[in-house]
Parts: C-alpha cells; structure tokens; sequence
C-alpha cells in the first residue's frame, strides 16, 4: 500500500526551541521525536527563505536554481533586480514529480508558488502572492471554494513594522490559525497523497519579538510583556499540528522542517558604507539623508564594487566585458575578490573585536552557477549582524533599522522531524541537510529520487 | 488562433468536464462547437468532443479525466494544455509593474530586502 505524507513546514522554526534543553514543551512535535527521527537541519547558503524552500522541495542548490535571495539580477545592467516568483523556480519540485506519478498533492502556502502552475490536486499560494484579488490557487475555482467555506486567505501579516507589539502578536496569531484553518478544510475536503504545508507566523514572530525574549540580547529587560511570547506561540503552533496530524490518520507519516533558524541580531553593517569609505563605490553626489543605493547616483567608471543589503549581502563587481561600464579588469578578477574577501574577514567591530564575518564565493558553494550570482555572499557577523544597503549613514555600523524594529538574523540551521510510521523509535541525526529533503519526501512516497538531486535520502528503500 | 481544434476527453466524468471547459472557453472568448454538434463552416474554435466520436477537424489533444477531479478543476487542467500547445492564451500572472512595487516594499518592510 503506498504511504501517504503529510509535511508541516514552519518557517524559521529553531532548533533551540524545539530540541535543546531549553525547549518548549511541545508535546505533539515530542511525540512524533518520540516515535521518529528529528535533529537540526543545514540550510542552504543564503539561509533564506527564498532560496531555501525552493532548494529543499527541488533537492538543487541556490545556484542551480540560479536564486540568489528574493531579488535577483536579471542580467548585468546596473538595475535589472527582478523578485524571483514562482516561474523562477524552474526545477520541478517534489509535488511536481509526485504528480506526474499520479499521487494527489495538496500545496499550502508554500513560497515561490505564485503564480500558480498546475499539478494533480491542489494549490494555494505562499506569501510572493501580490494581493488578494490575485488568482492565487490552482484550480482557480479553488479560491471561491475556500472564501466560501473557511473564508479570506491571509497572505501575510499586515503592518509588520510597527511599535505596537500587541496588535502585532494579535495577528501573528491570526495568520497562523487561518493558514491551519486552511490546512484543515484541504485535508478533509481533497483526497491526497502528498500534503504539504508552510506557516509564515513564526518567523514573523522572531524578527518581531526576539529582544523581549532572549536574556542575551542587548536590548531585552526582564519581566517584560512580551517575555513568552516564544514559548507560548510556539505551544499554540503545536496544538494546531496536533489537531492536523490527527486529521491526516495514523497512517500518515509526518514530517515537519524549517528552512532556516534564527539568532539574536547586535545591529547592522552598512556594506555600500564601507564600500565607499573603502575607495570601491562611487556615489556622484551624497545622498540627503538615508536613500536606497538603487535611488543613489553611482558613479559606475569609478566604482568596482557594490551590494545589496537585507540578512545578508550580495557584493556585486563592476567587471569589464561583463557590466555596461566595468572598472575590474577580467584577469584581475580573482585577485581582487581574494583581496577583498581577506579586507571583509578581518573587518572589527565597534568594540574593536574580529566581527568573525565569512565572505563566500558562489563557484564554492554550489554544483552549478546559474543565473546572475553575486560575486560576494557575506554574513557579517556570521550572520550576528544584518547587512544594510542604504546609504547616509554617519558610520558603518548602526543599531537603528530605517524600516522599523527587527531583533533577529536568520541562522544557518533549521530543524527536521520525521515519524515515518515504522515505530522506529526516538533517533537523533546528525549532519542533516537541505539536499536530503526531497530524495526522502520521494523514498516516503516509494517514488524513484532522479538521479540529478545529489542528496541521499533518510529512508530506507521499500519497493 | 485561426485553425479549429478538436479536444478528446475520455473517463467516466468526461461529459461533466467538458461542459465545464465549453463554459471558461466561452469566458476566455474562444468559440467552442460542444460534444453532439457539428462546427458551423468556417469554424475556428475548439471542438469538444467525448471518447472516440468523430470530428470534422483533426485530433488535437486527448485527456483522460480522473474520477477525483471536479470538473472545473479538470476543466483548468485542460486549460492549461490547450494554452501549453498555443490554442489558447491565458492571461500572464507574472507581477505587474505595480505589484512588483508592491512585493519590493512588503519584502523591504520584512526585512529580507534592504
């Protein structure tokens, strides 16, 4: 009999939370540690959301799927970002072999599933969706379906930049219940296969809430109001799972991943700052006050280098043949990105200590390059730090986000439980990581792995 | 397009699709000749048919309608093949201008962006 398998994503989940001493008490993610195997799963570099889901669900790396971040260089003119929807992923995922097999899939909420494309079963669009009047599901007819049963789809958390943390917390909350609503009026109303779905609220809530909750940040005070927020929204998610890994059956395996973790943030690294105070970018005139370094007028024949900011950064080089106005000789490449990755390595902080910042070249990293890389991906701090591409700043390192309050990084480990229903008892893993995700959603399904995912999967064969 | 075509839907549930398809044809502006009806002369739509009953114009595509489809969503699935051989052209749902805007700043706002 084939297996059916439901797959819960939460995204951001940490591992910290759910596996350490200091985890919450979960008892339906205990339970199925209990019955299955769990540990902390390696994310992809960069340990985003885009890329990371898709480079899990295809089983390639970011740069075979030619993704880079959420906004990709189209080709090497100056200003061609474009946000890499669903038709930039271009390697099918799992639900897309799954379906040429003929197994039903359901889809929920998963990034970079708009727009929509087909499969057998079911789909409704992850956070990429532009708006609600958008035809975010597949079949279209599915979306009167679900307005008229379990009611609006929220696409994401609304005015997520704001002080006010209750009305925040509010509708974190909000968000996730309705995305489970949803789960559980697909799960019950579509007969599937293959289930799977992704929650956005948790990693919402540690960008929103990390201060109030860790004792390690700088900016946490004790017996605040929002001390347990964590721990009591990471208990609410694990009733939900629950009520959802009831629904599916006892003969369901379950499997729940992140896609990243996350970690205390100390503050932000102006890259184009230090770029320009480095002698490597070119601005015709200053900025008045702080401006995007896409609303700057770069000098480009007197710039070599420069990057987009977010969690991470991407440093881009102004090579000649390559970009319309390059300043980098081609055979000079390789020495100057060596040099600038030993300037970026050594970099010290305010407080005048090493930053530990890691500078990655893309050609290490992945099986193939595709697509428009970045020359640099830099994590300051190894990912302490956040990377802000705005200009205007007096200094290189900041403590303030133009943007509005966000006290957590991304961090390179998510996590990863499986109760595959074999009753093979309670298993910690070690060296888990992104590629073997697919290779063992396929194996759980007794679906052939292609012999292009380079990850092995966790089970064994059963066919 | 300027040359009829004809769509072949086969399975229990095929009579029930292909009314579904005949009405988002419809929707989308194509000319549709229903299963049992002959295409008018200069016909230049899409010509429904069930199983193996003849057509005047030359077979396109066959699909077989699973039994758990409904038929609007078999009939979005059929579709998607007719707009994948350019019999049909359904409408991009790559952002616009102004939702890539849009998307640019709720990323900003979420921080993946900076």
């Amino acid at each position: 009999m084939s297996r059916r398998l439901l797959v819960l994503g939460l995204d951001c989940a940490t591992p910290q939370f759910i596996f350490g001493p200091d985890a919450f008490e979960l008892p339906n993610l205990r339970a199925l540690m209990r019955r299955g195997a769990w540990g902390k799963l390696e994310s992809c570099h960069p340990p985003i959301t885009v890329p990371a889901w898709a480079a899990m669900l295809s089983g390639k790396d970011p740069g075979t799927l030619g993704l880079y971040g959420f906004r990709n260089r189209r080709d090497h003119a100056y200003d061609a970002m474009v946000t890499a929807d669903g038709t930039a992923v271009r390697e099918p995922r799992v639900w897309d072999i799954l379906s040429r097999q003929g197994k039903k899939c359901v889809v929920l909420g998963v990034p970079q599933t708009y727009p929509v494309r087909p499969l057998n079963g079911w789909l409704v669009a992850g956070f990429l969706t532009p708006n609600e009047q958008a035809p975010y599901t597949y079949p279209r007819p599915l979306k009167d379906e679900l307005l008229r049963e379990v009611g609006p789809y929220l696409i994401d958390v609304k005015d997520f930049r704001t002080e006010d943390r209750a009305a925040l917390l509010k509708r974190l909350y909000a968000l996730m219940e309705n995305r489970f609503r949803h789960a559980r009026y697909l799960m019950t109303s579509k007969p599937w296969d293959f289930f799977m779905m992704v929650d956005m609220a948790i990693d919402r809530l540690h960008h929103a809430f990390w201060r109030f909750c860790d004792p390690a940040h700088p900016a946490y005070e004790p017996g605040n109001p929002f001390e347990h927020v964590f721990r009591d929204f990471y208990r609410a998610v694990d009733a939900q799972v629950g009520e959802l890994i009831a629904q599916a059956g006892s003969d369901t395996a379950v499997m729940v991943v992140s896609d990243h973790g996350a970690r205390g943030m100390a503050g932000g690294v102006c890259v184009n700052q230090w770029l320009i105070r480095e002698g490597l970018l070119t601005l015709t005139r200053p900025p008045e006050g702080r401006a995007r370094i896409e609303d700057c007028a770069v000098d480009w024949a007197r710039t070599k280098a420069w990057s987009s900011g977010g969690y991470y950064a991407r440093i881009f080089f102004n090579v000649e043949g390559r970009e319309p106005l390059g300043q980098i000789p081609a055979a000079d490449y390789e020495a100057f990105r060596d040099n600038l990755v030993a300037r970026i390595e050594s970099m010290r902080g305010p407080d005048g200590r090493p930053l530990g910042n890691r500078a990655l070249k893309p050609q290490d990293l992945y099986v193939h390059v595709r697509g428009v890389a970045p020359d640099l991906i830099v994590y300051w701090g190894n990912l302490r730090w956040r990377s802000v591409g705005s200009v205007g700043y007096d200094g290189i390192f900041t403590f303030e986000n133009d943007t509005g309050p966000d006290d957590a990084n991304h961090d390179c480990h998510g996590i990863f439980i499986l109760d595959d229903r074999t009753g093979a008892g309670s298993r910690e893993l070690q060296g888990l990581a992104l590629p073997a995700i697919a290779p063992t959603m396929l194996r759980l399904m007794d679906v052939p792995v292609p012999a292009d995912m380079p990850g092995r999967p966790l089970v064994e064969d059963r066919t | 397009m300027n040359q009829p075509y004809t769509i072949r839907l086969t399975g229990e549930h095929a009579a029930d699709a292909a009314h579904a398809l005949g009405r988002r044809l419809v929707e989308l502006g194509s000319r549709v000749c229903p299963p049992g009806q002959a295409p008018p002369a200069g016909f230049d739509g899409v010509v429904i048919r069930l199983g193996d009953a003849p057509s005047p114009v030359p077979a396109g595509d066959t699909v077989a309608i699973s039994a758990h489809d409904t038929p609007d969503f078999a009939a979005e699935k059929i579709l998607d093949v007719l707009h994948e051989n350019g019999v049909i052209s359904l409408e991009s749902e790559t952002y616009t201008p102004e939702e890539e805007e849009e998307i640019r700043k709720r990323l900003s706002d979420l921080g993946y962006i900076d």
